[in-house]
């Protein structure tokens, strides 16, 4: 768990979406180049993005703050952040901090990217 | 009961074996993995904030941690000598409020009082002690 952590995040462009996946964990050290990596995204104007979590196995408020940082100038700029594919102990801190209220959570990311299209 | 305490300065680099050795010490003494996940989130919440901010320099302060596991309950406690600082004293986040209206910060502490099952500051002397009881 704890002794084995490390951070990478990777994105995949697909027509307007743009895909991107934190791995490892997220935490006060490692939020910086999550926010990096989204704030790349926004100003290459891609603001339909799907954060797909699949192989996130943490995350603490530092991360949860990138989110809430990057969201209004997204939603400001037309587009959105969808959350995709949470396992439940991360899931579990986004409920805890209500932000399965703010934000679109989806089993998968097709359906996430089926909300853009919506 | 199993107990650790530790001494460091305020550096960083000083959280992640400071965490280790605690995360250690949940783990032998036999805590669930789900019980270890939520202690883990409630360490970095409040180690990352004390390194950060209990004094004005880098590496010019001391933390005091210190923790004890009995059956399942955990005690944390939290102890520097920085400016009297209690981060109960503020207002828990709206979490249903839009988001334009919701501020970041305070999400952390938030957090730890939702994990834990009572969190208590006290200014002693010269001192800022956070306790942690989760059980």
């Amino acid at each position: 768990m704890s002794k084995n952590e490390g951070f990478k995040v990777s994105r995949r462009d697909d027509g307007n979406l743009t895909i991107v996946y934190p791995q490892g964990f997220l935490d006060a050290h490692t939020a910086p180049d999550f926010e990096t990596e989204l704030q790349k995204a926004i100003e290459g104007g891609r603001v339909q993005i799907i954060v797909n979590c699949r192989d996130l196995d943490y995350i603490s408020s530092a991360g949860l703050g990138v989110f809430m940082g990057c969201i209004e100038q997204v939603r400001d700029l037309g587009g959105d952040i969808k959350i995709s594919n949470l396992v439940p102990k991360v899931y579990h801190v986004f409920e805890l901090l209500g932000f399965h209220q703010l934000y679109d959570l989806t089993p998968t990311e097709e359906e996430a990217a089926g909300k853009f299209t919506a | 009961m199993n107990e650790v305490r530790l001494e460091f300065p305020n550096l960083e680099s000083e959280y992640e074996p400071a965490r280790d050795r605690l995360i250690d010490l949940f783990r032998d003494s036999g805590l669930s993995p789900e019980a270890i996940g939520e202690l883990e989130l409630i360490l970095e919440e409040l180690l990352v904030n004390v390194i950060s901010y209990a004094y004005d320099e880098p590496g010019t302060g001391t933390i005091h941690v210190s923790a004890s596991v009995q059956g399942k309950a955990v005690t944390l406690e939290v102890r520097d000598r920085g400016c009297a600082f209690d981060p109960l004293g503020r207002e828990a986040p709206d979490l249903d409020a839009d988001i334009e209206d919701r501020p970041i910060g305070g999400l952390g502490i938030y957090l730890v009082r939702e994990l834990a099952t009572s969190v208590t500051y006290e200014r002693v002397g010269d001192e800022n002690v956070l306790r942690v009881e989760r059980r």
